[in-house]
């Protein structure tokens, strides 16, 4: 079943002088369980795609279709709620919350999403173990290592149960090998829960963990790799 | 609610150092508002807390009980007003008197000790009898003892008190009072050869039902040289109260506009700071409704806790006052300083709520590229 589909999305940034093409005419399909690298340099668009996909940004022009939702025309209430129960999101800066313990950055979930709070705290627990932060749950982000973060991260992307994970630079803070293990593990996440995931990189080391790799360039996706 | 009460706990001694700032800071409110109400009752007790529903003046004393001059004739046309229910003298004297060894300052009124005016409600001992005077219970404070004598000065007059009234002390010296027969006497004592002795006031008791202030414009239209006024009306018009107040109301209105800045500040310090965590919280889907009501819960748990060290603070204070002024802590005063200070402050926490809103969820994406 087709998870994402982008239709000939353009994103302006700007006007008159001023604007900048950040997409263009980019189309894309996502199915179930697949893994997707969006890989591009820097300036590319690709965390600008990955911001359309995900609800935070609003294309110029075009759709973008999740599951069976179109996201052209939602309030900016709905789109939230969107992001909330249907979208797990790694940032490349982590962006945890610094007051809350590992698990906290996760469970915090079970009072922002619609699912029950006792379901948001057991899979919390379940992907701690998975994670292997089980020892580390009761840690603020600044006693946690950069890998141990980024797990957190995606611990906190999964732990609602979304219909798709979007990660952006998993591995720009990290060593080759902690990347190499943060992927692997990421790819082992996604596909073992059936869900569909992009991943946005620059590292070409990282593309053999994802089904399939898309090229950007100057806002316009390339033929796959 | 989960992310607010963690960010309390985590941050405990931010958050505590600006809970004691407030603490103090509605301290100082409630100790002025305190300080204010003691020394209007002392100041004009015996006219707010009067037994008599209207106090009547001579026209041209504005309202001033010392400067007011009237004639004992006036009582019965006073009386023949519709609505006056009884009229009686009231007189005041301010004199030096002498207890043990020391002298004093002495407010003595002249009253109808059965009518409207008494002395009422006599907390200790009994009404006062014929050389007899009850006072004010705030100078059991001063030394005053039920047993005592009070010497006049410089007639000699010897007073013995028999009891203490509530909230009855005027212009901030103590207070007795005895029946006007025996005031008079005592005026004619300390000014020998006055001709007439004026009454200071004429106190009226009205029909039940009727409003005081009616009945007391009644008597200013129908009476010729004289102003009836209610309770409350004559007590804020007394000269120099409504300067009191307005000192006071001025100072604990820049330290409320100070408590709630701080507040405010602080706030929108700390969400400034906080402004990546709540960019991501609303980029991983948390509304703003949501961070609002967290942070509108920090604001209340904080100003709550801050107004409790501040009652607390008040007590202690309260606790080592001079028995001569003594000062109290008014539940309600507590309660009414708290809701302005809290409402004032949720209110100055929506700029904070207004920076929040301003966010872009984005930004958690874009602002790290």
């Amino acid at each position: 079943m087709t998870a994402i589909n982008v239709d000939d999305v353009t994103k302006i940034y700007g006007e008159g002088h001023t604007a900048v093409r950040a997409l263009r005419d980019a189309s894309l399909e996502l199915r179930d369980n697949e893994f997707l690298a969006l890989l591009g340099p820097s300036g590319s668009g690709k965390t600008t795609l990955l911001s359309v996909i995900g609800g935070l940004l609003a294309p110029t022009s075009g759709r973008v279709t999740i599951g069976d939702t179109a996201l052209a025309g939602m309030s900016k209430k709905e789109q939230t709620r969107f992001r909330a129960n249907r979208v797990g999101f790694v940032f490349q800066g982590f962006n945890l919350v610094p007051f809350l313990t590992a698990r906290e950055n996760m469970t915090v979930m079970g009072s922002i999403s619609d699912a029950p709070r006792s379901e948001i705290e057991a899979r919390a627990d379940q992907l701690l173990d998975e994670l292997g932060l089980t020892d580390r749950k009761n840690n603020l982000p600044e006693q946690l290592s950069g890998g141990e973060r980024q797990r957190v991260a995606i611990g906190r992307a999964l732990v609602t149960d979304p219909d798709l994970i979007l990660v952006d630079e998993p591995t720009a803070s990290l060593d080759t090998e902690l990347g190499t293990q943060v992927v692997r593990l990421l790819a082992t996440e996604i596909k073992t829960r059936g869900k569909a995931g992009i991943m946005v990189t620059h590292d070409l080391r990282m593309v053999e963990y994802t089904d399939r790799t898309v090229r950007i360039l100057d806002g316009e996706l390339l033929d796959e790799a | 609610m989960f992310i607010a009460l963690r960010d309390l706990w985590r941050s405990k001694l931010r958050f505590g150092l600006l809970t004691g700032a407030v603490g103090l800071l509605v301290f100082l409110l409630l100790f002025l508002n305190t300080l204010s109400a003691t020394l209007l009752d002392f100041f004009i007790g015996a006219i707010e807390s009067n037994s008599a529903d209207v106090l009547v003046y001579e026209e041209t004393a504005r309202r001033n009980l010392q400067a007011s001059r009237l004639d004992a004739s006036l009582i019965d046309d006073i009386a023949a007003v519709p609505g006056v229910v009884e009229a009686a003298p009231v007189g005041e004297l301010t004199l030096t008197a002498q207890i043990g060894e020391d002298l004093t300052d002495l407010s003595l009124w002249g009253v109808d000790l059965d009518g409207p005016g008494r002395p009422a409600p006599i907390v200790e001992g009994r009404p006062p009898g014929p050389g007899e005077v009850v006072m004010d219970e705030s100078g059991m404070a001063e030394g005053f003892k039920i047993g005592e004598t009070i010497t006049l000065v410089p007639s000699g007059t010897e007073l013995d008190i028999v009891g203490f009234v509530r909230d009855r002390r005027y212009a901030v010296i103590a207070t007795a009072y005895l029946d006007f027969a025996e005031w008079v006497a005592v005026f004619e004592a300390e000014f020998p050869g006055t001709p007439v002795v004026p009454l200071s006031l004429i106190a009226v008791d009205v029909d039940d039902g009727l409003d005081p202030a009616v009945v007391g414009d009644r008597i200013t239209t129908a009476v010729a040289g004289v102003e009836g006024l209610d309770r409350t009306t004559a007590a804020r018009g007394t000269p120099g109260v409504d300067s009191i107040s307005q000192s006071f109301n001025l100072i604990v209105g820049i330290t409320f506009g100070i408590v709630v800045l701080v507040v405010a500040f602080f706030f929108l310090i700390l969400t400034v700071q906080k402004l990546r965590s709540f960019v991501a919280l609303r980029a991983i889907g948390a509304s703003v409704g949501y961070l609002a009501r967290s942070l509108i819960i920090q604001v209340i748990a904080l100003v709550t806790l801050g107004s409790l060290v501040g009652a607390g603070i008040l007590r202690v204070a309260t606790l080592g006052s001079n028995p001569a002024f003594p000062l109290s802590v008014d539940g309600r005063l507590v309660l009414t300083v708290t809701g302005a200070v809290l409402g004032s402050s949720i209110l100055a926490g929506l700029l904070s709520v207004g920076r929040i809103a301003r966010t872009d969820p984005a930004d958690a994406a874009q602002g790290i590229r």
